[in-house]
């Protein structure tokens, strides 16, 4: 409000100035000239339309309001979701600019040339007697539909919170608290999206119809890693098939390991533990930033870390998740920790 | 609600109200109103409101109130002084009314309840109410609404209401004051009694005001009606009812027919009808579909009076609840048991061949004239172990009527024996079968102690005899530290080893062997400590002393395991539900005729472990019963498996109905089924388990088995299943589909 009075205040000076003035003579008008660096955008929240607002000639955006059908916008960036056309305005010391129209134009579905690969966050314990029929109702549904077996990945986050459990790693308990994981041990999430309990395979085999039917990929993973002097290189790459932001998440995960495990009445000195994440590589397993990849391009990340030697290299693999704007997991690449992964074009 | 048990209805009367009522009796079917009074419309309030008649005509029916229960009655609202409380009902159904509450200004809190005028009726026939004046019938209503022992009325003070106090209404049939339900075509009378403090007591009450309501009925669908059969026999009865197809619930009540009578001869069978819906909480029918519900049983009575009416009556309600117009009743006495029914003659008595420290075995001779024989062993000079009964010298030396209740209490609750050989002429009143020679072991005894075994016997007529004893005898010494004396040769052996279960072979020698005890001391890694309350349990290596200190101290644990000897010397048993590869181990020892004990011994034994493999197999194997028209269906594990998920299901998400129709295609049964066990089915990893199906439904058996292979990764087997018809068939999904080929 005070912005817009000293605008009057002004205008009034002048007025009066006017006022004072010879009568006969015109004062000299500003010419506010609003431009913008493109003239349509695409309505995905992300795509973004820049203004710049010059009085003649001057650059004066920083101190000009723009609106958009009457309403201010904040900044000279404008981004929608909603697809229509929108015609925007700049005042600059109480002149009015000419009106710009933008076109948003609806999100393209894009057909994705990569194949969708699911990221499944188990959770679990060694204490846990319920935990290994758990995992079996997920192996079961993944084993017996062909359109799983190649491209459900579980990752098994372990945790100590309810006894002994030296594959517990402290991220699992946080991830379940973040995220709302409510259902206990043993529970799930699908693409940090859906989750549930395991005591059968029914809400679990639902995260993967939807995750197929509602959350098609739109960009692809590739890794590079290679194990030397006791120290992991990985080379995590994001290839984007639309204009998104994205994450990159990184975990250390080494399959087969043996140790205890509670089963119902039963006690495993020797169990078969399955996809272990042994580390999370990324600053969280929400991932490190990418920033925005544009439709066609490629967005990369470096990591380097020490090999713990109680993992067995020979079944250790890093899992490189994308995580896009909607902070779901879009796509996903494993790669052996000594080894190459490219994108994995249908 | 509990029908069928013993069960007489409480209706207590004063011989002098029933010689008022007697005179006072009207006719159930003609009504005789006191006074003409125009019929009133019990559905149109507000046309009477003010002015109080002291009748209200029922079409058909008794006038309210009773003539000789005066008492001032306002029809569904009224509008009293400062010191009462007005009332005005409203939206009358058949299961419900409602009503408001006004205090007066001198009012700082009243009583409230609903009576059934059939049982307000009720409270005055017992209560001298009947026949007496208004101040008496005032006094009685009030005592029951400030009654503080159980059943009084609700206090309602501003204090609670706050600002609704002024006009409070009540749901009734909703209301959580409420604990009979409003029926239909019911009477009822709202009393509320104003009190001047804030507490609402008695002493306190100003005005006393009833307010009535019928309750309205749906038109009656059909007849209604219960018939009644009583089989009475000599010291009890079975009342059974047959309800019409029009019934949906009825109702039953039955009692001394010299306590019913005064009633309907008071009040007519329509108010008996209204108090039998009353009666009971929860007030609701009893629905004719579970013929459980439609019969009950009277006595056995110990002392039963052939002379004694009884009465039991019955109607029936429509689905609306609406009483039928028929009332039935059926008035009996039990059957006299004769004068010269033959006492039961029987005798128990110690095998002197047969006891030794803790066993004993008794002979029992019954009788042809006894139907039962009752008995326990009581000691001598000590109480049982439950402090139940007294040592057996109270009884010898007490009264006939001490050892009479205790034989009534062996009939009731101790050791029985029947007579095999029984058999009697009703006709006759004779005897006709044979006598009966029995034995009873008993094998938790103490040893060293004076025991008499105290028994008493039923006749044909449930007549029970005199408390008898058999001579006192003295158990064994038990003697533990000699066990190389000992004469039983006990062994436990195990057998049949499987991954979860093993059998217990007890061998040793039966003349010898008194009896044997055995519990578990080792069971794979479970804390049996913690089981056993923290006692320390000895290792399968213990020394004696260690065992015998356990077995001491677990000697009357629900844990000790206490057979007495079988005459082939042998025991076995299988348990169930053990851990693959567990070791187990159980400490025994046997006593023998001379009370002398074993050694305790050691039995140890390892279970099988899991063979899981990468081929999983498991199999389903169906046995049909003609007879119950069921199928018996295993689940075994055949190889390979570390466990195995199953169902045997017909439900209609198994889609059995869609079978040989284009509804379902025929690999989709098979795709659902799989999906279906292996998400939902029960999992176990026993070898082997039983299911039984539901007669008169088809049912499917489906199981999927795990297994692991050589890295240790999950194996899942393919689905195994069968289809089981309902009239003993095994079929496949090719049966229906001939196309189909099977997996």
């Amino acid at each position: 409000m005070k912005n817009i009075f000293r605008y009057f205040v002004i205008a009034a000076v002048f007025s009066g100035f006017a006022a004072c003035t010879d009568p006969v003579d015109e004062p000299d008008t500003v010419q506010i000239l609003l431009e913008a660096d493109k003239d349509a955008l695409v309505a995905d929240g992300a795509d973004k339309v820049t203004f710049t607002v010059t009085a003649d000639g001057k650059d004066v955006t920083f101190r000009s309001k723009i609106t958009v059908d009457g309403v201010a916008i904040s900044g000279n960036a404008f981004s929608t979701g909603t697809p229509g056309r929108y015609a925007f305005k700049a005042v600059c010391d109480g002149s009015e600019s000419n009106t710009v129209v933008i076109e948003a134009e609806p999100v393209k579905e894009i057909v994705s040339q990569f194949v969708k690969n699911v990221a499944v966050f188990e959770f679990t314990g060694a204490w846990c007697t319920f935990c290994p029929s758990g995992y079996s109702n997920m192996n079961f549904i993944i084993s017996r539909n062909d359109a799983y077996k190649e491209t459900v990945h579980i990752m098994a986050f372990h945790s100590a919170s309810g006894g002994k459990d030296e594959l517990g790693i402290p991220e699992t308990d946080k991830i379940m608290s973040d995220l709302k994981v409510g259902d206990g041990f043993p529970s799930f999430i699908t693409e940090l999206r859906t989750s549930g309990g395991l005591t059968d395979g029914n809400s679990f085999k639902a995260s993967l119809v939807e995750a197929f039917e509602e959350n098609p990929s739109h960009c692809a993973v590739a890794v590079s890693s290679q194990v030397a002097d006791g120290k992991v290189k990985v080379t995590a790459k994001v290839h984007s098939e639309q204009y998104a932001p994205y994450r990159i998440a990184l975990f250390v995960v080494e399959d087969n390991v043996k140790y205890y495990q509670k089963d119902g009445s039963l006690t495993h000195n020797e169990y078969n533990h399955r996809h272990v994440v042994r580390k999370v590589v990324s600053a969280s397993y929400m991932g490190d930033r990418l920033g925005d990849i544009k439709a066609g391009e490629e967005g990369s990340k470096d990591y380097e870390f020490a090999v713990d030697p109680s993992w067995n290299l020979d079944n250790t693999y890093i899992y490189a998740l994308a995580i896009d704007h909607r902070e779901a997991v879009n796509n996903m690449c494993i790669c052996p920790v000594n080894g190459n992964t490219d994108y994995n074009r249908i | 609600m509990i029908m069928k048990n013993n069960f007489i209805a409480k209706i207590l009367w004063s011989a002098a109200v029933a010689a008022v009522a007697g005179s006072m009796a009207l006719s159930c079917k003609e009504p005789q109103p006191e006074s003409p009074v125009e019929p009133v419309d019990p559905n149109a309030p507000g046309e009477i409101t003010i002015s109080v008649p002291d009748t209200i005509q029922i079409p058909g029916e008794y006038p309210v109130p009773h003539p000789e229960i005066p008492m001032k009655i306002y029809d569904r609202e009224c509008v009293v002084s400062d010191a009462g409380v007005s009332v005005e009902v409203f939206d009358i159904t058949e299961n419900n009314f409602k009503f408001t509450l006004r205090p007066g200004k001198d009012v700082a809190s009243y009583k409230l309840d609903v009576y059934p005028l059939a049982n307000l009726y009720n409270y005055m026939i017992d209560e001298g109410g009947l026949g007496a004046d208004e101040r008496t019938v005032e006094r009685i209503i009030l005592s029951h609404l400030f009654n503080a022992e159980g059943n009084g009325g609700y206090a309602f003070t501003a204090k609670d209401l706050g600002a609704d106090y002024q006009e409070f209404t009540i749901d009734w049939g909703n209301s959580q004051y409420a604990q009979l339900a409003p029926v239909p075509d019911a009477q009822y009378i709202i009393a509320v009694a104003g009190c001047y403090d804030e507490s609402a007591s008695e002493s306190a009450a100003t005005e006393l005001t009833l307010v009535y309501v019928c309750t309205d009925s749906k038109p009656l669908i059909g007849n209604p009606s219960v018939d009644i059969d009583v089989n009475a026999q000599y010291r009890g009865a079975i009342i059974s009812h047959t309800p019409n197809a029009d019934c949906a619930g009825i109702y039953y009540f039955g009692t001394n027919q010299d306590m019913l009578d005064p009633y309907v001869d008071a009040f007519g069978d329509r108010m008996l009808r209204d108090l039998m819906r009353h009666w009971y909480v929860p007030n609701t029918p009893i629905p004719v579909d579970n013929p459980d519900n439609l019969w009950y049983q009277i006595g056995p009575w110990d002392n039963p009076d052939p002379n004694l009416m009884i009465t039991t009556v019955a109607f029936g309600v429509d689905a609306n609840g609406t009483p039928g117009k028929v009332f039935s009743r059926k008035d009996f006495h039990l059957k006299e048991i004769p004068q010269d029914a033959d006492e039961a003659m029987l005798k128990y008595e110690l095998d002197p061949e047969n006891y030794s420290a803790t066993y004993a075995e008794y002979k029992i001779t019954l009788g042809k004239e006894c139907r039962s024989g009752y008995h326990y062993a009581l000691k001598m000079d000590d109480y049982t172990a439950d402090g139940n009964i007294a040592p057996a010298r109270y009884y010898i030396e007490g009264t006939d009527e001490v050892r009479a209740e205790l034989a009534n209490a062996l009939a009731l609750a101790g050791y029985g024996t029947a007579n095999a050989n029984f058999s009697f002429d009703e006709e006759k009143n004779e005897a006709i079968g044979n006598s009966f020679d029995g034995r009873w072991v008993d094998y938790n005894l103490t040893p060293d102690t004076e025991y008499v075994i105290a028994y008493c016997g039923k006749n044909f007529y449930g007549e029970i005899t005199e408390l008898h004893f058999s001579e006192p005898f003295r158990t064994k010494k038990l003697i533990t530290d000699t066990p190389e004396a000992n004469k039983s040769n006990i062994k436990l052996e195990f057998s049949d080893v499987t991954r979860t279960s093993i059998k217990f072979d007890f061998s040793y020698d039966p003349a010898n062997t008194a009896c044997f005890k055995f519990i578990c001391i080792k069971n794979g890694d479970f804390n049996l400590s913690e089981a056993y309350s923290w006692v320390e349990v000895p290792s399968v290596d213990a020394s004696q002393e260690d065992l015998w200190r356990f077995f001491n101290t677990m000697d009357q644990s629900l844990f000790m395991n206490l057979w007495p000897r079988s005459a082939s010397g042998t025991d076995s048993y299988t348990l169930v539900g053990l851990e693959p590869g567990a070791e187990v181990a159980y400490a025994y020892y046997a006593e023998d005729m001379d009370g002398v004990t074993s050694e305790i011994k050691v039995a140890t034994v390892t279970l099988e472990q899991m063979q899981v493999g990468a081929d999983p197999e498991v199999e389903i194997i169906p046995a049909w019963d003609e007879a119950t028209k069921t199928w018996t269906v295993k689940f075994n594990m055949v190889k390979d498996c570390e466990k195995f998920k199953y169902t045997l299901n017909n439900d209609d998400n198994m889609y059995l109905y869609r079978l040989g129709t284009s509804e379902m295609r025929a690999f989709e049964f098979y795709d659902h089924w799989d999906q279906f066990v292996g998400m939902n089915g029960l999992e176990t990893n026993y070898e082997s388990v039983t299911e039984v199906s539901e007669p008169g439904k088809d049912h499917v058996a489906l199981a999927v088995a795990w297994g692991r292979d050589e890295n240790g990764a999950e194996v899942i087997s393919k689905l195994e299943y069968v289809i089981l018809t309902k009239d003993g068939q095994q079929k496949l999904i090719s049966d229906y589909y001939p196309n189909y080929v099977e997996k």
